[in-house]
């Protein structure tokens, strides 16, 4: 089986002379590493790694995405339901399932590389953070695990129960933790560069650009915090909990509410721009692409926004609820939603350009690079889409 | 719901129809009836069935019109649920309709009979909504909508435990689900103020921590209701659709609270309940309960719905009472006194229920009839009780009418108004002569017209309904009938329920309830004059609600319903010598306590609404009902018993999506039989037809070993054949059983050393009644009997077997509100050339002596028992927290019988006394302490008697 699935392999990949970079990793994994699929090389390229809601300023923007129609490249069962969207970084693919299993893709075959499993509960998506692959543990004794990918070992431990996902800058790493901290931690040691007790609970993750981090509470707050120092620059109350995962802009803050509203605030200080009706509540991140910002809602619309005015540009109604974030790949946005089907709308217009049928429903985020495409369903089927 | 000996659980029903397949396969021994009240099919249903895009609609022909709103509803509400829940159901939804609630307790959905207070249920087996239409097409939709949230929720949480590998279904709290519920699916309402306020100034108010103490009950729903709205205000409304997000996060809704909201759920308790205070407190300075405004002429059990009984030594009112466990009509004078019975209800089968809560008995205008409607053979009747000769004069029933409320009378005593609901669901008011019962419909649309009273002058009838724009949410206003032109015109107007209108004697005022300031309180209006304007008096203050006014004579004051420490009480209310003035009425509060009925508001009604484009039955595709069945239940058991070696089996349970048709199979084997596999191999398959009221059972066994060992002694019996059993129920008490059985016997009885073998036919008659009223440990009031015979006869040679003859009559003498005197008398007899035997001894039969120690073909057993509360509740304390029982009884009994074969010998007897404690279902705890008597000495030895179960 792996002998015919990696001759596939090899014919998908002479469709691209660059992949036989990764063609070759792949291998040196299926004959040299078998189930250590962590050990796996890191190489810093600098690129963005999808995760929920988002990259670390939360805009789940990728600027050459894939544009459809695509092909279904593999599919593949796992044994759980999707904690977030795939990792992607490289050739590797990368899905952690509610049934604590880490597995590793060859993201362009579908090969099986290995799968990591803990006996602990998992609430909160993996980030990779340079070498690491970094994930959270609950129980009796929750903590927050670093694994050195290229060495297979754990190089620091952190105790606390998240269940947010955790956000990115070069090597710090922020967590909102279940007992309402927001803490950041030195992705390469561990150590703890500061930390803020917060008045209220937290319902997303935080997201972090330009030395800053922003975050929403449930009692409706949005602050903004220096990111070296955890020092508050400025805070706003809203009306109702903030749902959304915020988004960074060019010059605004984007958020949606328990109340079905998505607010832009002003980044520097934090004053409301607009205010938006969606009517319903928005998925847990926005997307933001050029001249959109792009909301899912459970009311089985996607909404497509101007980020200067809030102006509804267009909808889109799916036959499900929108619970997964959508995501924008240069002019094409990708969600699933609970129709069992996975859409690629025209950012600017928001009509659709393909979508595809799947297994179950997909609630979690959908993850896009320059090549691929990747979503995981309720059903416990990981699809991966390209184009030959 | 506990109702008798029937079963809460469909486990529950499944163990019962286990022991009626395998009793009905015993058909050599005659003993094994069952008591219990019935659920009779009274009417056949051509049952239809609608496809939506999520629901499967089952509705029969007269309710189509109804079913076609439901489907659109139902869609709508799917709709709006799963924006709230952020969750699509992955199954397409059964949704049972039934137009009346007299129907849908006839369902076989559920095993259990259906209190008037259930208005619809979701059960889980098969994910079923049943509900019926209670006239008002407002409240269908919020109680439809109350059993999505049931259906959502159940979905949600299923896949959020399935998605984190969780395997223990935790369905939460039953104050948060039933709360939810009543919060998604209609706004805070006046009875829920009513409910809370009283808990409060009462001291009645439970606690999160203590809900569990009130399950099941009104007062719990709105108080999970109000909780669930303060959830919202404090932490946002998607708080809800977070908890069962986070539903694997915890083994308790206090875990999953805390991992959501990150607070203890304690903290969420004191700030709801001092939010409670600073909300309610007020409301007293300017509010008092009906005792402090009012005389109360009840004071115990439940009495509401009082009506005026004229008479020249004084007037009297009758009304509903239930203090002893059944409803009944009682009258007592106006000046107070001891309420006297006029009509028992709720015991026969003539009046198998009075419907207090929603319907009324009526006074003839000479006070000598009461008029009511009672239920009885799966419809409402309307009868005419001569109070003065204390019997049934008339009785009405109507071709296409189920169910009757609030009658009255015509001043001139021919003729009775009422409301009265038809087949297809829909309430109009009718009139009917007395004289032939001929029957006059007013009003024919959808809208729900309820409570009419006719009017002294004999030309109109007042009554409420939502026929208004406004009641398109449910909100009731006052609506004239002019009998001469058949106009119907506005009385009173507003956003609020102006509801149960009185006439005064001389016509020129109506009495009401109306929530127009927040409580139900009485008003009054007058009948505007030509040109003026007439205020709305407001007649009560009362704190938490006042309901069903009746003018005294004279119009010197008013009687009326008032709700006070959770319990209706009946009041008299003295008015002051001439009217309130309506000045000082604006002065004593705000303006909503005033509004006034202009002569041009009393212009004709207007178009009211609508369901325009919801006749679903047009976009929807339907036909015939297609009977599939499907699984209920599988379970497998091993056990391994030294003496009779390691047994298995399976049981499987299948029924149709309306429960009128069920299969049940049986197999199990005991491979320490030693005469090889097949000989210890058991099977048994039963069908039942209950879609009828003629309930039809049959089925095949074969069974084998020594499964049966009634009296301590084996009987090695294999036996292969069918059987069939009629049951024909002629109301909720009473019914008929035949059963008939062939089989192959193969009869080894140790105990006598005799070994039979042939084909035998059994066949059995009796007849069961039971009315009884039960509480946790038993029966406590009323009587239940089965009598009958049957016979065993060798097919191919003729020969008898035997012939047997049974009775069991139990009697429960109530000696006050808790306690009873209970007494049985039992009798069997089996003769022939092989009989029966039956079997004494032990804490269900004859305590005193061991478990079916005294045994013969002919037994008698008498039981005499005082039954008595000891403590209400029984706390016990562990480390781990404390275990409350809630009914702890005793008893003392004398108990006499014995079983023999050819000489009776003596009476074998014993005394004593026992513990009786309820843990849940028929798992009550028994301990009986006795002394062996012969009825001219007792012994000096103590014996003692432990099980679980019922009280007999």
């Amino acid at each position: 089986m792996a002998g015919i699935n990696t001759i596939l392999a090899v014919i998908k990949i002479i469709h691209s002379g660059r992949r036989i970079v990764w063609l070759g990793v792949g291998l040196l994994l299926l004959a040299g590493c078998g189930g250590k699929v962590f050990m796996l090389p890191y190489i810093d390229r600098g690129t963005p790694w999808g995760q929920e809601g988002g990259a670390a300023n939360g805009r789940a923007f990728a600027a050459a995405g894939i544009e459809p129609p695509l092909q279904l490249l593999w599919q593949q069962g796992l044994d759980g339901a999707p904690i977030g969207g795939a990792l992607m970084e490289g050739p590797l693919l990368l899905q952690l399932t509610a049934k604590s299993s880490l597995y590793a893709f060859d993201r362009f075959n579908g090969e099986r590389l290995g799968r990591r499993g803990s006996s602990k509960d998992v609430c909160a998506p993996p980030v990779l953070l340079g070498s690491l692959i970094v994930w959270a543990e609950l129980g009796s004794e929750p903590k927050v695990r670093a694994l050195d990918r290229a060495h297979d070992k754990e190089r620091w431990t952190f105790a606390a129960a998240v269940c947010k996902p955790p956000a990115v800058q070069g090597d710090t790493l922020v967590l909102a933790t279940e007992d309402q901290r927001l803490v950041a931690l030195a992705g390469s040691s561990g150590q703890t560069l500061w930390q803020v007790e917060l008045d209220h609970t937290v319902r997303t993750g935080p997201a972090v650009a330009a030395g800053r981090l922003y975050i929403g509470a449930a009692d409706g707050g949005v602050t903004a915090y220096d990111l070296a120092n955890g020092d508050q620059i400025w805070r706003q109350q809203l009306d109702t909990a903030v749902r959304t995962r915020p988004v960074v802009g060019d010059s605004s803050l984007f958020v949606g509410t328990a109340a079905g509203q998505i607010v832009a605030l002003e980044l520097a200080r934090g004053q409301i721009r607009w205010r938006a009706e969606v009517g319903s509540l928005p998925t847990a991140g926005l997307a933001l692409g050029d001249g959109v910002l792009a909301v899912g809602a459970v009311d089985h619309h996607l909404y497509g926004l101007d980020p200067g005015t809030g102006a509804q540009r267009w909808r889109f109604a799916t036959q499900g609820v929108v619970r997964a974030p959508p995501v924008v790949a240069g002019q094409t946005l990708y969600c699933g939603s609970g129709d069992k089907h996975l859409y690629a709308l025209e950012l600017d217009s928001g009509r659709l350009l393909w979508k595809y049928e799947l297994d179950g429903p997909a609630l979690a985020g959908v993850t896009v690079d320059e090549r691929t495409v990747s979503v995981t369903t309720e059903k416990r089927t990981i699809y991966v889409f390209g184009r030959f | 719901m506990r109702s008798g000996a029937r079963c809460d659980t469909i486990g529950c029903s499944l163990l019962l129809v286990l022991a009626l397949v395998l009793g009905a396969a015993d058909g050599s021994r005659a003993q094994l009836y069952r008591f219990g009240k019935n659920k009779v099919q009274f009417t056949d249903f051509d049952w239809q069935k609608m496809e939506t895009p999520h629901f499967d609609v089952y509705f029969y022909a007269e309710e189509e019109e109804l079913a076609g709103y439901a489907a659109h509803m139902a869609e709508e509400q799917y709709y709006d649920l799963e924006k709230k829940f952020g969750h699509s159901v992955q199954r397409r939804i059964p949704l049972v309709l039934y137009s009346s609630h007299i129907y849908f307790s006839q369902t076989n959905i559920i095993p259990n009979l259906l209190p008037e207070g259930v208005a619809g249920f979701t059960e889980f087996l098969k994910g079923r909504v049943a509900l019926p239409l209670s006239g008002s097409v407002p409240e269908f939709e919020r109680v439809l909508h109350h059993e999505l949230v049931h259906v959502f929720m159940f979905d949600r949480i299923q896949t959020v435990l399935q998605r984190h590998n969780r395997t223990q279904y935790y369905p939460g709290p039953l104050w948060f689900s039933e709360g939810l519920a009543e919060y998604w699916s209609g706004d805070w309402d006046s009875y829920g103020d009513m409910i809370l306020r009283d808990a409060l100034f009462a001291d009645r108010l439970v606690s999160i921590e203590q809900m569990f103490y009130i399950n099941g009950t009104f007062q719990m729903y709105k108080e999970g209701q109000s909780i669930c709205h303060y959830m919202a205000e404090r932490y946002g409304e998607d708080i809800f659709a977070l908890l069962l997000d986070n539903w694997w996060r915890g083994e308790t809704f206090a875990e999953i609270f805390a991992a959501t909201t990150g607070e203890p759920l304690k903290t969420l308790d004191d700030n709801w309940i001092y939010h409670l205070h600073k909300k309610y407190l007020p409301d007293i300075s300017d509010n008092d309960p009906p005792t402090k405004l009012a005389r109360a002429l009840t004071t115990e059990g439940f009495n509401i719905k009082p009506e005026l009984v004229p008479g020249q030594e004084g007037a009297e009112v009758v009304f509903f009472r239930n203090d002893q466990g059944y409803t009944h009509i009682a009258r007592m004078a106006v000046e107070g006194g001891v309420p006297k019975l006029v009509v028992e209800g709720e015991r026969s089968s003539a009046f198998e229920s009075l419907h207090p809560l929603s319907t009324q008995p009526a006074v003839s205008p000479d006070g000598r009839l009461v008029a009511f409607s009672a239920q009885h053979t799966g419809r409402d009747h309307l009868y005419i009780w001569d109070m003065e000769a204390d019997r049934q004069v008339d009785k009405f029933t109507f071709d296409d009418i189920v169910a009757i409320t609030s009658p009255s009378w015509a001043p001139t005593g021919a003729g009775l108004v009422f409301a009265g609901a038809a087949s297809s669901g829909l309430t109009d008011i009718y009139t009917v002569d007395l004289a032939d019962g001929s029957l006059r419909q007013l009003t024919r649309d959808l809208y729900h017209d309820r409570d009419p009273d006719w009017s002294p002058a004999g030309d109109q009838i007042v009554f409420s309904s939502d026929r208004w724009s406004g009641g398109r949410e449910g909100f009731y206003n006052l609506f004239l009938y002019r009998l001469d032109d058949d106009q119907i015109l506005t009385l009173t107007r507003g956003r609020h329920n102006d509801v149960q209108p009185d006439w005064s004697a001389d016509g020129g005022q109506v009495a009401f309830s109306s929530d127009r300031d927040a409580m139900f309180n009485l008003y009054t209006v007058r009948l505007p004059q030509e040109g003026g304007r007439e205020p709305v008096q407001r007649r009560t203050r009362v704190l938490t609600g006042a309901f069903d006014p009746v003018w005294l004579p004279e119009d010197e004051g008013l009687v009326f319903s008032g709700f006070e420490k959770g319990r209706f009480h009946i009041y008299r209310l003295e008015l002051p010598a001439g009217e309130m003035a309506a000045d000082s009425l604006r002065e004593a509060s705000a303006d909503s306590l005033l509004a006034e009925v202009a002569v041009d508001s009393l212009a004709p009604a207007d178009t009211g609404w609508s369901l325009e484009g919801r006749k679903g039955n047009s976009l929807f595709a339907s036909g015939a009902y297609q009977r599939k069945m499907s699984l209920d239940i599988a379970q497998s058991q091993i056990s391994q018993d030294p003496e009779f070696g390691t047994s298995g089996g399976i049981q499987i349970g299948l029924s149709d999506l309306l429960g009128n048709d069920q299969y049940y199979f049986i197999l199990s084997h005991i491979s320490g039989s030693e005469t090889g596999f097949f000989d210890g191999l058991n099977m048994a398959l039963a069908r039942l037809h209950l879609g009828r009221q003629l309930n039809v059972a049959w089925g095949l066994f074969r069974l084998n070993d020594r499964f049966s060992s009634r009296f301590g002694r084996f009987v090695r019996e294999k036996r292969t054949g069918g059987y069939l059993e009629l049951t024909y129920p002629f109301s909720m008490f009473d019914r008929v059983e035949t059963r008939l059985s062939l089989r192959h016997a193969d009869i080894e009885r140790q105990f006598e050393g005799r070994q039979l073998e042939g084909w035998l036919v059994s066949n059995y008659l009796s007849y069961t009644h039971d009315s009884s009223l039960w509480i946790p440990t038993g029966p406590l009031e009323g009587t239940r009997y089965s009598l009958g015979a049957g016979q065993t006869i060798d097919f191919k040679s003729s020969r008898r077997f035997n012939t047997t003859v049974f009775g069991d009559y139990r009697r429960y003498f109530r000696l006050s509100k808790r306690s009873s005197y209970a007494v049985r008398l039992m009798g069997r007899k089996s003769f022939g050339d092989v009989p029966e035997f039956f079997s004494l001894g032990g804490s269900w039969t004859l305590r005193g002596y061991p478990w079916r120690s005294i045994w013969g073909s002919k037994m008698v057993l008498v039981n005499n028992e005082l039954r008595f509360p000891l403590l209400d509740r029984l706390v016990l304390g562990f480390p781990f927290g404390n275990i409350d029982f809630r009914s702890f009884r005793g008893a003392v009994f004398v108990d006499g019988g014995n079983a023999w074969n050819d000489d009776f010998e003596e009476w074998k007897g014993s005394i004593g006394a026992g513990g009786r404690l309820a843990l849940g279902g028929i798992f009550v705890f028994r301990l009986d302490a006795s002394r062996r008597t012969d009825f001219k000495s007792v012994g000096n030895q103590t014996h003692w008697d432990f099980f679980f179960g019922w009280d007999y």
